[in-house]
């Protein structure tokens, strides 16, 4: 076969496909690497910054209509922070728990009705989301705390905790299922409980898998733009309590971006933060595959 | 004899017309291109694709004109990029939401401005308001407001509850904003504490909704809600005739730039936008320059 390999036309297309593939990756790969290229280009992070980093970190307020204008993202990424920090602690164990009881509590017919909602869940637009906290949760907020405007940190955080939570859930529900079936018959075998097995056995085993699941909940909430930026209020005060308004890196990028000098200072420091976020969410990612690739081996072995 | 000399002419004198004509229609290939102002960009797409709609190719517009499809472009970039790719004619038109300054109208040489309408903004707020039962505001009251320096309605008039007020604001990137900061802040700052509602809807939704917010919005639309109570600024109410005679002043000119003489085709289209154009130019919320031309 090897002696015919530049004549046989099944290896001729073979090496076709090879060829295209190796394309299409390297195509896609050079994409993200172009971007990250990009943004930091952009950003002039390299050389050429105008502002000194601590100053754009933590020191100055966002104020680009001042004189002088200063740029400074603090409530930018306090913001941010605080939102999907609140929107993890929340989905995380509500989504373990879902995902838990879709792989071994939940009966064939419930499976099949939670199953294809969380995936409906996870396919609504985040304007929609953002509008269904307007009307519901804004509104009542304002009533029942007696706020000026409903807008606030905590709304935007609750929202994202929705819709961070089908992915969350259905990673979590993966991760439980793909732990082996012998343990849980050997654990049955020596008559321990559900609860046992689930705990001491499903747990522990499933853990890599989980904690990916918090990492995507994790990416995904810290770019989430259209809805918080619906929901927190878009101030460039820094927030103090979870009913202050604010105002996250996504939302700052998708307020400020579109008629920005480009080149200015202001330009440079929006895409400073784009890249401060791309970067945390670069490797979360990376934090995913290499636990992924850990959980995999596990199962294997 | 005579007669066919006259008709001999006749005929030479056409076809030199038509030759005209013709070199005419080879430099016009039926394709007008337009750039500028973000502010003005739907504004002229929607003219662009009803004059399109309305005629469909050139001869329909005037029949002398060649019968060659309608393509009108019209892109963004901003003011400034607007009146640059004027100049070195990267586009037939320019658009600008802003007046010229002295060196681009150098630059530009000798060139065509056509004034198509007025961006407007008014101060409003909900007719539940506190605020609504007071009808003008100065310079220094709006001022104080948007800085933060006045925190509660009681410090704009002692007989106003002692309630906190709530700024509402565009994104800082909107011509309106530019407007508030440069004619009435001016060495002022917007309080960190307003809210920054990114379009023109949502910011007339939180108006219409929120009683304890002050905002501005386009004068037309804020005219037209019944449920906002708009200001009067320094005396002056934002009528479309106020607007226009300048009596009140926080407004921006709305331009279209044509480097030279603008070409027969090109003076069509401005003319409807001068024309049918006003009524979208009123739908998408600005003055209509019209009523007194």
């Amino acid at each position: 076969m090897t002696r015919h390999a530049f004549l046989n036309p099944a290896d001729w297309s073979e090496l076709t496909v090879k060829a295209l593939s190796f394309l299409a990756l390297g195509v896609g790969v050079s994409f993200l690497l172009l971007m990250i290229v990009f943004v930091l280009r952009e950003s002039s992070l390299g050389s050429g910054f105008a502002i000194n980093l601590f100053d754009f970190l933590v020191r100055h307020p966002w104020a680009p209509m001042a004189t002088p204008p200063t740029h400074g993202i603090l409530h930018a990424w306090i913001s941010t922070l605080i939102i999907t920090g609140l929107s993890l602690v929340l989905a995380i164990p509500l989504g373990s728990g879902i995902g838990l009881f879709l792989s071994e509590v939940a009966p064939r017919w419930a499976q099949h009705v939670m199953r294809p909602a969380l995936e409906l869940l996870a396919g609504i637009p985040a304007v929609v989301y953002g509008f269904f906290g307007y009307v519901t949760l804004v509104r009542n907020f304002e009533k029942w705390f007696d706020m000026p405007a409903g807008e606030c940190i905590l709304i935007a955080g609750l929202i994202l905790t929705v819709m961070v939570l089908p992915f969350v859930a259905s990673t979590a529900a993966e991760a439980f299922r793909s732990v082996a079936q012998d343990l849980r018959e050997m654990a049955y075998g020596f008559g321990v409980t559900q609860l046992y097995i689930t705990r001491r056995i499903l747990v522990r085993k499933a853990l890599p898998g989980l904690f990916a699941a918090v990492a995507l909940g994790l990416a995904r909430a810290l770019g989430e733009t259209l809805a918080v930026l619906m929901l927190a209020g878009n101030s460039v005060a820094v927030p103090h309590s979870l009913l202050d308004r604010g105002q996250p890196i996504t939302a700052l990028l998708a307020t400020e971006l579109g008629e920005t000098v480009v080149h200015s200072a202001k330009y440079q420091a929006l895409f400073a933060s784009g890249f401060i976020l791309m970067i945390v969410v670069l490797g979360i990612n990376v934090m995913i595959w290499i636990v992924k690739h850990r959980f995999l081996e596990h199962s294997h072995a | 004899m005579r007669r066919a000399m006259i008709s001999a002419a006749l005929l030479i004198c056409l076809t030199l017309i038509l030759t005209v004509r013709a070199q005419e229609a080879k430099n016009f290939d039926g394709t007008i291109r337009i750039g500028g102002s973000t502010t003005l960009l739907p504004v002229i797409a929607d003219c662009a694709s009803q004059f399109m709609e309305k005629y469909g190719t050139w001869d329909k517009v005037e029949p002398s004109f060649p019968k060659t499809r309608i393509l009108i472009y019209a892109t963004g970039g901003g003011s400034g990029f607007g009146i640059k790719a004027a100049t070195d004619g990267t586009v037939n038109i320019g658009m600008s939401s802003r007046d010229l300054k002295n060196t681009e109208k150098a630059q530009l040489g000798q060139h065509k401005e056509v004034l198509i309408s007025k961006d407007c903004l008014a101060f409003a707020v909900n007719k539940e308001n506190p605020l609504s039962k007071i009808d003008n505001l100065t310079r220094e009251k709006i001022a104080q407001i948007f800085s933060g320096e006045a925190k509660t309605f009681k410090d704009i008039d002692p007989s106003l509850p002692n309630k906190p007020i709530l700024v509402q604001m565009r994104d800082a990137a909107g011509g309106s904003t530019e407007i508030v900061k440069t004619m009435i802040l001016k060495e002022k700052n917007f309080t960190p504490n307003a809210i920054q509602v990114p379009s023109q809807g949502a910011n007339l939704k939180k108006l219409e909704t929120n009683a304890n917010t002050i905002g501005y919005l386009s004068s037309v639309i804020a005219m037209e809600s019944s449920l906002l109570k708009v200001f009067k600024y320094e005396g002056v109410t934002p009528t479309n005739e106020n607007v226009i005679n300048g009596q009140y002043q926080l407004a921006r000119p709305l331009l279209l730039l044509v480097k030279g003489t603008p070409e027969p085709a090109w003076q069509k289209f401005i003319d409807f936008v001068l024309n049918d154009g006003q009524t979208i130019i009123q739908e998408h919320g600005y003055v209509p320059v019209k009523t007194l031309r």
